[in-house]
């Protein structure tokens, strides 16, 4: 099989899997007990007042017809309006996504920060103390609970020595990078041990690696060697891996934006079930959907064309 | 000393505390109106007029949640409410006492002899924000408008709206209504210009036009808005501050660091447990505003076991009120025996109290047709700590007396499906007031209206309770008012439909440079009269 | 339990050959044993290590800190955190390990026929697979707790439900690749049934690898199940469970710090077990 077929295929095994996506979001909302419209009205809404809303959101009509209406405006993009905020459910979500991605990329380049000068010491000290210390970081790590962290850091950090805010979003470059420091350092907590691992064993793998050995041999300094071609090499494969990881990130980003008060993609879909916001949930959860299968199959292809080993089944 | 009716709540300088205080009060034999005279004691606080009030400024207020919406007619939830007050006003307020109401956009009315006819007069010169000024057309939309809203009951005599000039208001009602003054201070029948000045509810609702002290000027949904002055305000020199910013921080501790940090003014809700070590901060202020709220749990009388009323009498015999305040309150607040609070006109003191007491609670168990106690459960909302320690508390109490009390939590909007169907044994209920008339919730509460019990249906029936509620709303007089909405609270208390808890505080905190910040009872900031030095 | 592409499986079948090589006790799997054995023996000897009871309230000892009468202090109810803790790792043990379980032997046998027949059975199974692992599996727990209402069943179910596809995505992987092999053509060959050559042939030695998962995926599971605790959607109250008691010790975290804190190590601890516990089983089955 050529590239080429491989991507096609996949890409053509991706329509059952997102027709799957649709139904699953569909009917997981509309099954969970509770009505949008008493959440809005509140509890004394009087029936009359509650089928109104009914009729102005289509929830008066049968299933079948609200699923074949919401998927034929997905197709154009269109996630209909927020039924509690009246605005366009692609709107609020787009705006949130925008939170969601400032917390992951800085969660990421924090990790990266965290996790590179560990696997390089353990690397370049292989089974030494220094590697064995290393290698007992992601034990540790793997078992933090997410909101565990964030108690933890919000005490440590925040309460105790009033270094940085602990909730909510300041304006401003400046204000963001602050107000964002904690709930990326908590997620990037949890994606640093995994990092650890893969950068440990692809740096070894590196150091063993003919270019590496050609490299030495030009007699270029050893901390060029490392950070020109182990490095470089390494880090990429192992973003790849993290890539892998964005199913997991998504999840993480839900607790952590709970906690500290962040308005982005996790708080807007937790308040979004919370309220029964059909329209916002159903977006949501579509769009992460299509996140995770778009980025399985990037880091699927990317690293078929940077791996010519990869052979395609 | 001449203490104003609005000092009538307590400033937590000293270390004297509310329940302290509410204690001495019952002591002296004092009404709630002699409650003002506990303000002598605290010397040097600055209420409004004491100092010369400083203008100008940028207000920045924590909440806890978002308001949902700035639609008078369509708010329910308390932060909407509020703000909606901000942006607009009625034709009557509540006073500092909320047992009555005062003139606002009204200067007063006349009623009928037949007392079907109630004349509103308009108080001269009031202009809307963008300059146009007040008249009774804006009236009559305003109400016609809230008559399709989901707060419509308020309005449920209202027969027909004339406008003769455009200074007056003529209010028809189908049958005497002793509550229409009272709710004409009521959010939903807050004034908006006529026909929202040609507008559709989603562009006025961006932009805003009203007759209140502030302007909306921008709203991030779910993090902040904010608002300025209104110019054409119709009080002389208000309100004080440029600007108010109010922030959206649901959750508690971060409130609290803005608040310490200094990045907040006025914080809403500090959590019950923090109210001690933020007392002894210096530059913060906790204040804990009377308010309206009662706390209890309703019992479903689609459940055969609290159709029997030893059943329910014994349950509220076996709930331990102290401990509930002590534990999960940390002292700040009180014993409930009435569904009416001490904020609310027509409060009766002497209602019975069925309040805890093993031996009377075992007694009332063993005379009903479940002797041995019976199993059933609580419901309260996933995340909500406070009712969930309640609800251990109150698990552990009913265990005494053989009834075994699994502890059940949904998220919210399951609910309040499963509420308001009555498919549930027992869940806490809240209930607060946001006009000066007790008909706000006494009809949900006991009469026909949504089954009965504030948030928390029931499905009590009882016909001769039901007479009462008719009459309380049939009659004028509030000397004869008062005689039936007693007979309600000891009937109410007697039958048990649901189990009273407490009477609660609106907890704020503040910096000491927030100067005027008292609210009434029902909650509206008022923050016209707020400066800042 | 985050799903596959949480967690780089730790070997690949390169890794785990059949046969007979010198079997190595590493370390790990000593300390692993060690922590486990002692967290588990802690939880299960509860009652001789605390003369408390976990949910009886005692008003008048709400909030003390820690003390040699109460090691770990008590919460606003009274309640000895010692006890709680104990009595706690019942609850989210025993979820984690059962649910582990019944996810492993669904998602083994799923994965099974559907490596094994192949076709449209493997089609149709891969596609829902694919499904489920689309979503962020947080996600998709919380939306199957709302539905199936609060309680232990909802929490076994949710968790089950999201989690048997990692496993039938690790078997099913294995299975493929080994049905070619030749003891696997012979046995067809000789006519066996099919019940046989998977039982007898093909899942034994492509279990391994399912085995190592079910490690980490335990320390997933209560991770999970302490956020749903946190969260308010755990096991009701008065149960004493790890992520409750942080969630309920987080409105005291500038008062009575150790509330939410011990809590958590607790969990850390048992996973550094299960981790190490894994690793070792992996060296263990990897041939020097």
């Amino acid at each position: 099989m050529t590239r080429g077929m491989y991507i096609r295929r996949r890409l053509l095994l991706m329509l059952p899997t997102a027709f799957g996506v649709t139904l699953v979001t569909f009917f997981m909302i509309h099954l969970i007990p509770g009505d949008p419209a008493v959440t809005m009205l509140g509890i004394r809404a009087t029936p009359k007042a509650v089928a109104a809303l009914h009729r102005e959101w289509g929830l008066n009509k049968p299933l079948y017809e609200q699923y074949w209406r919401f998927l034929s405006r997905i197709v154009r993009g269109n996630f209909g309006t927020s039924l509690f905020y009246g605005a366009s459910a692609t709107g609020l979500i787009l705006r949130a996504s925008l939170v969601t991605l400032e917390l992951i990329v800085y969660a990421v380049i924090l990790s990266v920060v965290i996790a590179l000068p560990l696997a390089v010491l353990a690397a370049t000290h292989r089974n030494r103390l220094a590697d064995q210390a290393v290698r007992a970081i992601p034990l540790v790590g793997m078992g933090m609970p997410s909101a565990w962290i964030a108690i933890m850091l919000i005490l440590l950090l925040g309460l105790k020595s009033h270094l940085f805010p602990v909730a909510g979003l300041q304006a401003g470059f400046i204000g963001h990078l602050d107000s964002m420091f904690l709930p990326s350092l908590t997620l990037s907590l949890g994606i640093a041990p995994l990092l650890i691992r893969s950068l440990r064993s692809s740096l070894i793998d590196a150091f063993d690696a003919d270019f590496v050995t050609t490299a030495r041999s030009k007699g270029i300094r050893e901390s060029r060697v490392l950070v020109r071609h182990a490095i470089r090499n390494s880090l990429a494969s192992s973003l790849n891996i993290l890539g892998l990881q964005i199913a997991f990130l998504i999840s993480g980003t839900l607790v952590v934006e709970s906690v500290f008060a962040l308005p982005g993609v996790g708080a807007l879909m937790v308040n979004s079930i919370f309220r029964r916001d059909f329209p916002v949930v159903q977006g949501i959860t579509f769009l992460l959907a299509l996140a995770v299968i778009l980025t399985n199959l990037g880091t699927d292809v990317v690293h078929s064309i940077v791996d010519p080993r990869v052979r395609f089944e | 000393m001449n203490v104003k009716d609005t000092a009538e709540h307590t400033r937590i300088l000293s270390p004297v505390s509310r329940r302290d205080f509410l204690k001495t009060v019952a002591v002296g034999g004092a009404a709630l109106g002699g409650v003002s005279a506990f303000g002598t004691l605290l010397g040097d606080v600055p209420f409004a007029g004491a100092a010369t009030p400083r203008r100008g400024g940028n207000l920045t207020f924590a909440r806890v949640a978002d308001p949902q919406t700035i639609d008078p007619s369509a708010a329910i939830d308390t932060e909407s409410i509020w703000t909606v007050l901000c942006l607009y006003d009625c034709l009557y307020d509540v006073t500092a006492s909320g047992h009555s109401e005062v003139p606002w956009l009204a200067t007063g009315y006349e009623l009928s002899s037949d007392q079907l006819t109630w004349t509103f007069h308009l108080r001269p010169g009031v202009k809307f924000s963008d300059g146009r000024p007040l008249d009774s057309t804006d009236v009559r939309f305003t109400l016609e408008r809230a008559l399709k809203g989901p707060n419509a009951y308020i309005l449920s005599a209202v027969n027909a709206i004339d406008t003769p000039n455009a200074s007056t208001v003529v209010i028809h009602t189908s049958h005497p209504w002793g509550p229409l003054a009272g709710d004409m201070s009521m959010y939903s029948n807050a004034i908006l210009p006529n026909k929202l000045r040609g507008m559709t509810n989603t562009e006025f609702f961006n932009h805003p036009i009203g007759t209140g002290p502030f302007v909306m000027e921008s709203w991030t949904k779910g993090q902040q808005m904010v608002l300025k002055r209104n110019p054409h305000y119709w009080k002389q020199g208000k309100p004080y501050v440029d600007s108010v910013t109010f922030l959206t921080i649901p959750d508690d501790n971060t409130r609290l660091i803005q608040l310490k940090g200094g990045n907040v003014d006025i914080m809403e809700a500090p959590p019950y447990s923090s109210v001690s070590t933020l007392k002894s901060t210096p530059g913060v202020v906790v204040d804990l505003f009377k308010s309206t709220a009662v706390s209890s749990f309703g019992m479903s009388q689609k459940k055969p076991q609290f159709k029997d009323l030893h059943v329910r009498r014994a349950i509220s015999y076996a709930v331990d009120r102290e401990s509930i305040i002590k534990d999960v309150l940390f002292g700040h607040g009180t014993p409930a025996a009435s569904f009416f609070s001490p904020s609310w006109a027509y409060y009766n003191p002497d209602t019975p109290k069925l309040w805890y007491d093993v031996k009377t609670a075992k007694k009332e168990i063993a005379l009903s047709a479940y002797p041995n106690g019976f199993k059933t459960t609580y419901a309260v909302a996933a995340g909500d700590t406070l009712n969930g320690t309640i609800a251990q508390i109150i698990q552990a109490n009913l265990k005494v007396i053989g009834i075994d009390v699994a502890i059940q939590s949904y998220d919210p909007s399951t609910l309040a499906s499963l509420v308001s169907a009555g498919h549930y044994d027992m869940s806490p209920a809240i209930g607060t007031l946001d006009i000066s008339d007790p008909d706000e919730n006494v009809p949900a509460a006991v009469g026909e209206a949504y089954g009965g019990i504030f948030d928390a249906y029931t499905f009590y029936h009882n016909p001769e309770l039901l007479k009462l509620v008719h009459q309380s709303e049939n009659t004028i007089a509030p000397a004869q008012r008062a005689k039936i909405y007693n007979e309600i609270q000891v009937m109410t208390a007697e039958a048990c439909p649901f189990v009273m808890l407490y009477y609660s505080p609106f907890p704020y905190a503040e910096q000491s440079t927030v100067n005027g910040f008292d609210i009434p009872p029902t909650g509206a900031y008022h923050l016209e009269e707020v400066w800042l030095s | 339990m985050a799903g596959l592409t949480s967690l780089p499986l730790p070997l690949t079948s390169d890794d785990l050959q059949r046969g007979r090589g010198s079997r190595r006790i590493s370390p790990n799997l000593i300390a692993g044993s060690v922590i486990l054995f002692v967290v588990i023996g802690l939880v299960l000897a509860a009652p001789l290590l605390t003369s408390f009871s976990p949910t009886a309230l005692n008003p008048t000892q709400a909030l003390l800190g820690p003390s040699l009468h109460h090691l770990l202090g008590t919460d606003e109810l009274g309640r000895d955190q010692w006890t709680r803790l104990l009595y706690g790792g019942r609850v989210d043990l025993e979820i984690a390990f059962l649910a582990v379980l019944a996810s492993f032997v669904l998602g083994t046998a799923v994965g099974c026929l559907a490596g094994y027949f192949g076709g449209w059975v493997d089609a149709l199974v891969m596609r829902v697979v694919d499904v489920i692992l689309a979503f962020p599996f947080f996600v998709l727990v919380i939306a199957l707790v709302f539905i199936l209402g609060p309680g232990t069943k909802s929490i076994y179910i949710a968790i089950i439900a999201t989690d048997w596809v990692s496993y039938t995505w690790i078997i099913r992987r294995e299975i493929v690749a080994m049905k070619k092999h030749e003891f696997v053509l012979a046995a067809a060959a000789l006519g066996y049934k099919h019940t046989r050559i998977m039982l007898r042939h093909l899942i034994p030695n492509c279990i391994t690898q399912a085995i190592v998962y079910s490690m980490s995926d335990v320390v997933f599971t209560i991770l999970t199940i302490v956020t749903l605790g946190f969260l308010g959607l755990g096991v009701p109250p008065p149960t004493a469970e790890w992520g409750s008691m942080m969630s309920d010790g987080q409105q005291f975290i500038t008062t009575h710090w150790e509330l939410a804190t011990f809590p958590g190590i607790i969990v850390v601890v048992t996973g550094i077990g299960l981790s190490l516990l894994g690793d070792g089983i992996a060296d263990f089955l990897r041939v020097e």
